[in-house]
């Protein structure tokens, strides 16, 4: 029944017009790397590499998963339920033979998907340009597809932690705006405003975008510039996944406890 | 499934509180298997609650409810693969279209793809909406909405049926054509509980009802059994109303006797009903009066509903 629920999200999110703007926003990156790219003195696999891992992980801590992809991330995932609640539709749901485990997993891969797809896209097209502007071939491709999968886990590990909050906020408010509101505000508190306080050492680290950095690190090895971003790769994993699973099991908390009157 | 029990829904001191605001209070509603259930009962009275607790959407304050004999919001997901619910405001993905719709609702309720477009292609002919099959839900009429919310309770050829004032926004020929469904669904042996405050509708349709108001079951039971008091008061039409009335005026068990564009009134005391409906036909035909109409100036579910409400006027 999960991947009835799944098909028809993906499905639904991939036909929105919000999904083709997002898709838009998150492609220009790749059009200001088509217009301002550095000159090519090597055309060699290993050099595509080396440059590839510079340009995705710069884009990506500076704009792919800052405020804006926060942003993009916050709207898809909060509309998952809440739009079914505040519309009534979750009513369907519940006459039907499907678990709210079955419901709260397959929204949350779904919107899981659809944000892998606004950010996995963007980030394939930088590398076939890359590999096209290396003249590298298949053996460019190859080289750097892992580091293009390195990326998008990173990526979906960070911002799905995001999504999962957002989804928790959304059943307790019931309401998309309200969700995506609340998510905004403790996402930019916690990111900008708490690390301002005394007792907090060494602020940034508490940004998204340095934690990008540090989970880079472990994988973009030819990329020195990323030993700037000071931190445990493991504990940083482990921190993203653990709120992954607590928002995802407060959120099935929420929804046995919610009342649906509407 | 085994759905072997005696009451396919069952209640046991059935309670609702919002905040201090008690909506429902003790109830015990028992829907026996293959009836057609009227729940019946003025607006504001309690019916959407408690459909609302019959499909998990609200959790009761206390009591129990058994739906199949299984306990519900427990064995919820057990129970729905054998109800069909349609709201009392059609709720529906309005992006989506009739088809993509009831398609989606039907693999939902566990039909295989192919079985879900068979029974979707089947279910918009049944309900009159086939050729807007392409069409979004959000460009439908409310009357058309409903009829997709009937065409999706009724998706996984359910035992059971929970509809909420299932003709609301259909209009006369809707109605009728609706109540026409419903009783030949109840002859295929479903179980069919519905809200109405339409006293004629449930009259129609159903053959078991339960009356409640202000969240209090009032009455339950066959309609035949809850509407045997003896009617008092009588419509009559003959071919000679003037005679027919100044009959009627000289008996001493005529309470009251008037005429209304053309139909005799009459209400008579209850202890000589006998004597009434031997002596009228009688002189009628002495007299060579032909009678056109005799009827009960009220239906026996509005007489029931006015002895137990405690009103005058017809409820609807």
């Amino acid at each position: 029944m999960i991947s009835v629920l799944y098909q028809n999200e993906v499905y639904r999110l991939l036909k929105s017009r919000r999904f083709k703007v997002m898709l838009l926003l998150m492609l220009l990156p790749v059009v200001i790397y088509f217009f301002t790219h550095e000159e090519i003195t090597e055309y060699s696999a290993k050099a595509l590499e080396i440059s590839f891992q510079i340009n995705i992980s710069q884009f990506l801590i500076n704009f792919w998963a800052s405020v804006i992809g926060q942003l993009i991330v916050i709207i898809i995932m909060s509309d998952l339920l809440a739009s079914e609640i505040d519309r009534g539709t979750i009513r369907l749901l519940l006459v039907k033979p499907i678990k709210k485990s079955e419901i709260v997993f397959g929204k949350f891969f779904s919107g899981i998907t659809t944000v892998s797809l606004i950010f996995g896209i963007p980030y394939l097209v930088m590398e076939i340009y890359m590999v096209l502007l290396y003249k590298s071939g298949f053996e460019g491709f190859t080289a750097t597809f892992d580091d293009f999968l390195y990326a998008l886990s990173v990526t979906i590990l960070v911002l799905g932690s995001l999504g999962a909050v957002s989804m928790l906020l959304s059943v307790i408010l019931s309401r998309p705006l309200y969700a995506s509101l609340a998510s905004f505000g403790l996402v930019f508190t916690a990111q900008f405003i708490l690390p301002q306080l005394p007792f907090f050492d060494n602020p940034e680290r508490f940004n998204l975008s340095y934690q990008i950095g540090v989970l880079l690190k472990r994988g973009f090895t030819l990329h020195t510039g990323l030993d700037t971003y000071k931190g445990d790769v493991t504990m940083s994993a482990l921190f993203f996944l653990s709120v992954i699973l607590l928002s995802l099991t407060f959120t099935l908390l929420g929804l046995y406890r919610k009342e649906y009157e509407g | 499934m085994v759905l072997s029990m005696e009451h396919v829904i069952e209640t046991k001191d059935l309670t609702k509180f919002f905040g201090k605001r008690n909506i429902i209070y003790h109830l015990n509603l028992k829907v026996p298997k293959g009836v057609v259930y009227g729940f019946l009962g003025p607006n504001g009275a309690g019916k959407t609650t408690t459909i609302k607790m019959l499909t998990a959407a609200l959790r009761p304050t206390y009591g129990e409810i058994r739906i199949f004999g299984l306990e519900m919001p427990q064995k919820r997901v057990e129970i729905m693969k054998n109800v069909g619910y349609m709201p009392e405001v059609p709720i529906a993905y309005e992006d989506m279209t009739i088809v993509e719709f009831l398609t989606y609702i039907g693999r939902l309720s566990g039909l295989k793809k192919e079985e879900a477009i068979k029974q979707t292609k089947e279910l918009m002919r049944y309900v009159g909406v086939g050729r807007l099959a392409l069409n979004k839900i959000k460009e439908l009429s409310s009357g058309q909405k409903q009829r997709v919310a009937f065409a999706s309770a009724l998706i996984a050829d359910p035992e059971l049926l929970i509809l909420d004032e299932p003709t609301a926004n259909l209009d006369p020929l809707g109605r009728i054509e609706f109540i026409g469904k419903i009783i030949s669904l109840a002859k295929e042996g479903k179980t069919i509980f519905v809200s109405s405050h339409i006293v004629s509708e449930v009259e129609k349709m159903c053959n078991y009802v339960g009356l409640i108001n202000q969240g209090r079951l009032i009455a339950q039971g066959r309609v035949s059994e809850l509407t045997q008091i003896e009617e008092t008061e009588y419509d009559i039409i003959t071919s000679d109303n003037g005679k027919a009335c100044e009959f009627l005026r000289e008996k001493p068990y005529v309470r009251e006797i008037w005429e209304e564009e053309g139909t005799i009134r009459v209400q008579v005391d209850p202890r000589f009903l006998d004597e009434f409906f031997l002596q009228f036909p009688k002189y009628l035909t002495s007299q060579g009066i032909r009678l056109k109409l005799f009827r009960p100036h009220t239906s026996p579910l509005e007489r029931i509903l006015m002895e137990k409400f405690n009103i005058g006027e017809e409820s609807d």
